[in-house]
C-alpha cells in the first residue's frame, strides 16, 4: 500500500442543460480513518495537473453526487483543480466533505457531501451521502 | 475481433437462464477498448469565429477515428450548427439544426430523467464507448428495439445491414430473446414496457408470431413490428395472427405516396393497408425524409395518412441519418433536419400544420410527472434530448387538417399539469387535484375551435380527463383512434454526434449480449456496437443453410407489378395521390427494378 495517492478534484462549471446553472465544487475536508474508526490526520496535498484519467474519476464521483456527466460540465467552460493526497500506511477509508453552489435564476442552494472512500490496492467510492442543504 | 471462443450454433439449444449465465463474459469481450478502438482527446474548446454566437460546448465525435473530441454548437446565420476538430483528421462542420429560432423554442422544454438505478454496467469508459447502459444515462428507455434477424426480403442499395451483406445470418432463438426481453423488463425504476421488434425484416421469421406471443407473456404492454410489410399484402392471416397475439402498431416503411419515393413498398401498401383493416390493426407510416428524394411529399404524405385514417395512427417522419464516411458535398445534398421538415410540412399543407404546431418530444413530461405523483409509481417518461424528436397532433375537420394546437393551448396546459403534479408530490389531496385539472383542461381549451370529430365539450373534458386520472393503455388508445399522431425523430450520425443527446435517449436497443444501448450509438458507431455484437451472434451463411434447410436467396421478394397496380385496391388506395394515367406499367417495373426489386 505503500506510495498510495487520493486525487480530489474541485470545479467550477455552467450547466445549460436542463437549465443554466453554475456550479462550484469545494473540498472541504479530507480524512482517514485507520481500525476502529480512529481519526488519521493527512499530510497538505499538492497539486498536479489533470489528465485524461482524472476526467474520469471526477465524472465518476460527479455521477454518483449530482448525476451530472463529463458532456453536462462540459457544456459551458470547465475549471478544474486537482488536489494529490499521500494517503499515509494504515489508512482503511478516506472521508471528503465537498460542498457544492449551484445558482441559477431561481436562487442558489449550498449542499454538504460526505464521500466515502475504501482503501485497499486503490481508493474506491463506497458511499455518498448529504450532510446539509439550504437554499436561498 | 477476439470474441471469446462464441459459436453461436452451438448455442441454440440455450434456455434464457443459460445465456443469463455466459452473457456477462461475451459482453466483457465485446466492449470497445481504448487505443485499439478510439482515443479521447479533451483539449481545449473549439473556437467561435467572426458573426458565430455560442449557444453551448459539447462532446462528439470525429466521424474519420471515432475519437471522442470536444465540439462547439453555435448560432450563424439563423442556423444551429456543430463543429468539432480532431487533432488527427481536422476540423469537421456540420447543420445542427437548421432552424435558430425553434432551436430556442424547442430547447425550453427539457426535463432529465432519473437514469435506471440497476444499471447493466459500472462507468469503466468514457461516454459513448461504455454503451450497456451505464450510471451516466440520463433516460430511461421508452421504447427497446429488438432486432429479430438480419435477413430481409428486399436488398436497398444504401443497406449495409442485411444478411448477404454481411456474410452472416443473426437470428436470435426465442429463448435467447426471451433472456434479452428479461433483460429491458428488469430495468428499475421503470421496467422497459414498449418493445419494437426489427430486423432486418422480421416478418421472415417463421415464429414471429411466437415472438409477439413472448413479449406479451414477458410482461410488455406495448409491441409493434418495424416492418416493410410485404409479406402481410400476401397474407391477410398473418396480420390477423399477430394482432391476436398482441402486436398494437405495425411500424410501417412508407417513404412517399408515389413509385419513384417509394419504390421499396408503393405497390404492395395498398394491400397491406387492406390486411391491416380487416385485422383491425393499426399502422403507423415511417417515412425516411431525404433532401431532395421525398422532401417534397410530406404534405402528401400526411393527406395519405388522414385519408386511411381508419387503420393508420400516425406519421413518424425520420429525417436521414448518413451513415458512414460521407463527402461534404454529399451531405449537404442529402441532410434535412427537423426544422427543415417541418417547414416543408408548412408550405406543402398550405399552413394548416404550421411550425408552431411542433412540440419537442419531452415538452410531455410534466403529463408523466404528474401521472406518477397521482399513482406513487415510477413511470415512463420521454425525457429525451429536445432536438431529437418534435410531434404534434392532427385533426380531420372535413375538408381541413386541424392541429390540436389551434384548440389547446399546450404550452398554459403543460405548466399547469407540470404545477399540479408537483403540488401531488408535496401532498396535495388527489381528488381535489383532479378538480383542478379538469378546471385547466377547461381553460386551456377554445371550444370555438374544437373539430366536429372530437364531440361536444363533454366528451372531449371525458376523454382529457381520462387519460390523466385512468392514466392507462385504453384512455390513450381512445385519444390514438380519433387523432392522427405526427412524430418526428431524427437520429444522429457521426457529423452531427453529441453526447448529450446520446446520453439522455429514450430509444434502446436490446443485445443478444444483454446490454441496452442508445440508438444513436448502436447504430452511429455500427464497428463498436452493432455489427461487432451481431457478428460474434451469426452464424455463417452455409453453415445457416445446413442447419435450416433453408436457401437464403429464397426470401427474396420478386414483385408482380402489373397484378398490383390492376388491383381495385390500388387504384382506391391511391386515388388523389397517383395519376394512374401518367404511368404505364413498364415504367412501374422499371422503378421497381432500379431500386433493385426483380420482377416478373
Amino acid at each position: 500500500m505503500a506510495g498510495l495517492k487520493f486525487n480530489s478534484y474541485e470545479a467550477q462549471f455552467e450547466l445549460t442543460l436542463p437549465r443554466r446553472e453554475e456550479v462550484r465544487v469545494r473540498v472541504v475536508e479530507v480524512r482517514g480513518l485507520s481500525s476502529g474508526g480512529r481519526e488519521v490526520q493527512l499530510p497538505p496535498p499538492s497539486e498536479a495537473p489533470v489528465d485524461v484519467a482524472d476526467y474520469l474519476e471526477f465524472e465518476n464521483r460527479l455521477v454518483r453526487v449530482l448525476f451530472l456527466t463529463l458532456s453536462d460540465v462540459f457544456h459551458g467552460r470547465l475549471v478544474i483543480r486537482k488536489l494529490v493526497y499521500d494517503v499515509p500506511e494504515g489508512v482503511l477509508a478516506l472521508v471528503e466533505r465537498v460542498e457544492v453552489s449551484r445558482r441559477s435564476s431561481g436562487g442558489e442552494t449550498i449542499t454538504l457531501y460526505e464521500l466515502e472512500y475504501r482503501v485497499g490496492a486503490g481508493v474506491e467510492l463506497a458511499s455518498v451521502s448529504e450532510l446539509s442543504h439550504t437554499s436561498t | 475481433m477476439a470474441v471469446i471462443g462464441l459459436n453461436y450454433a452451438e448455442m441454440l439449444e440455450y434456455r434464457a437462464e443459460d445465456f443469463e449465465e455466459v452473457m456477462p463474459r461475451v459482453r466483457e469481450s465485446l466492449m470497445p477498448r481504448p487505443g485499439r478502438d478510439y482515443k479521447v482527446f479533451l483539449g481545449p474548446e473549439p473556437e467561435l469565429r467572426e458573426g458565430e454566437s455560442l449557444i453551448e460546448y459539447t462532446l462528439s465525435l470525429c466521424p474519420q477515428c471515432l475519437s471522442l473530441v470536444r465540439a462547439v454548437v453555435f448560432e450563424r446565420e439563423g442556423k444551429v450548427l456543430i463543429r468539432k476538430r480532431c487533432p488527427d483528421h481536422g476540423e469537421f462542420e456540420e447543420v445542427y439544426w437548421s432552424d435558430a429560432r425553434l432551436y430556442r423554442k424547442f430547447r425550453r422544454w427539457q426535463y432529465d430523467g432519473r437514469g435506471v438505478s440497476k444499471p447493466v454496467l459500472p462507468a469503466n469508459f468514457f461516454c459513448p464507448f461504455n454503451c450497456g447502459l451505464c450510471v451516466r444515462h440520463k433516460s430511461h428507455p421508452s421504447l427497446v428495439n429488438l432486432v429479430a434477424t438480419n435477413r430481409c426480403d428486399l436488398s436497398c442499395w444504401y443497406c449495409f445491414f442485411f444478411a448477404e451483406r454481411v456474410g452472416y445470418v443473426y437470428e436470435p432463438t426465442l429463448e435467447h430473446i426471451r433472456y434479452m426481453m428479461r433483460v429491458a423488463r428488469s430495468l428499475r425504476p421503470v421496467p422497459a414496457k414498449a418493445l419494437q421488434i426489427t430486423g432486418g425484416e422480421p416478418l421472415l421469421r417463421d415464429d414471429i408470431v411466437d415472438l409477439v406471443r413472448l413479449a406479451k407473456e414477458e410482461g410488455f404492454t406495448h409491441v409493434q413490428v418495424n416492418t416493410d410489410g410485404i409479406r402481410l399484402a400476401f397474407e391477410p392471416e398473418l396480420a390477423a395472427e399477430l394482432r391476436g397475439a398482441g402486436t398494437n402498431v405495425l411500424y410501417l416503411s412508407f417513404d412517399g405516396v408515389s413509385p419513384s419515393t417509394n419504390p421499396k413498398n408503393h405497390w404492395e401498401i395498398p394491400y397491406i393497408l387492406e390486411s391491416c383493416r380487416k385485422a383491425r390493426m393499426g399502422v403507423v407510416l415511417v417515412p425516411t425524409v431525404i433532401r431532395g428524394y421525398n422532401d417534397h411529399e410530406l404534405g402528401d404524405i400526411i393527406r395519405f395518412a388522414l385519408k386511411h385514417m381508419d387503420v393508420v395512427r400516425g406519421v413518424n417522419f425520420q429525417p436521414v441519418s448518413i451513415t458512414g464516411r460521407v463527402p461534404r458535398a454529399e451531405r449537404e445534398a442529402l441532410r434535412i433536419t427537423i426544422p427543415d421538415a417541418i417547414i416543408r410540412i408548412e408550405e406543402q399543407t398550405e399552413g394548416q400544420i404550421s411550425r408552431d404546431d411542433w412540440y419537442p418530444v419531452p415538452s410531455v413530461v410534466p403529463i408523466s410527472h404528474f401521472v406518477e405523483a397521482m399513482t406513487k409509481r415510477p413511470q415512463v417518461a420521454f425525457t429525451t434530448h429536445f432536438a431529437c424528436g418534435a410531434a404534434t397532433y392532427v385533426f380531420k375537420d372535413g375538408d381541413k387538417i386541424v392541429p390540436i394546437t389551434r384548440f389547446i393551448d399546450v404550452e398554459q396546459l403543460f405548466e399547469r399539469i407540470e404545477e399540479l403534479g408537483q403540488a401531488l408530490s408535496r401532498g396535495a389531496n388527489k381528488y381535489v387535484t383532479l378538480l383542478r385539472l379538469l378546471r385547466a383542461l377547461d381553460s386551456c381549451i377554445d371550444w370555438s375551435k374544437i373539430p366536429s370529430c372530437l364531440g361536444g365539450r363533454r366528451r372531449v373534458v371525458r376523454l382529457l380527463f381520462n387519460i390523466f386520472a385512468r392514466h392507462n393503455y385504453e384512455a390513450l388508445g381512445e385519444f390514438h383512434y380519433k387523432t392522427l399522431f405526427l412524430g418526428m425523430m431524427h437520429f444522429m450520425d457521426l457529423y452531427n454526434h453529441d453526447i448529450s443527446r446520446v446520453q439522455r435517449c429514450c430509444i434502446h436497443y436490446v443485445t443478444p449480449d444483454g446490454r441496452l444501448m442508445p440508438f444513436c450509438t448502436f447504430n452511429v458507431i455500427p464497428e463498436l456496437y452493432r455489427d461487432r455484437i451481431q457478428r460474434a451472434f451469426g452464424i455463417p451463411i452455409k453453415k445457416w443453410e445446413e442447419l435450416t434447410g433453408k436457401r437464403l436467396v429464397d426470401c427474396k421478394y420478386r414483385r408482380n407489378v402489373r397484378k398490383l397496380v390492376e388491383g381495385d385496391a390500388y387504384r382506391r388506395c391511391y386515388e388523389g395521390f397517383v395519376d394512374l394515367s401518367a404511368i404505364s406499367v413498364e415504367e412501374h417495373v422499371a422503378i421497381s427494378r432500379k431500386f433493385g426489386v426483380p420482377t416478373f
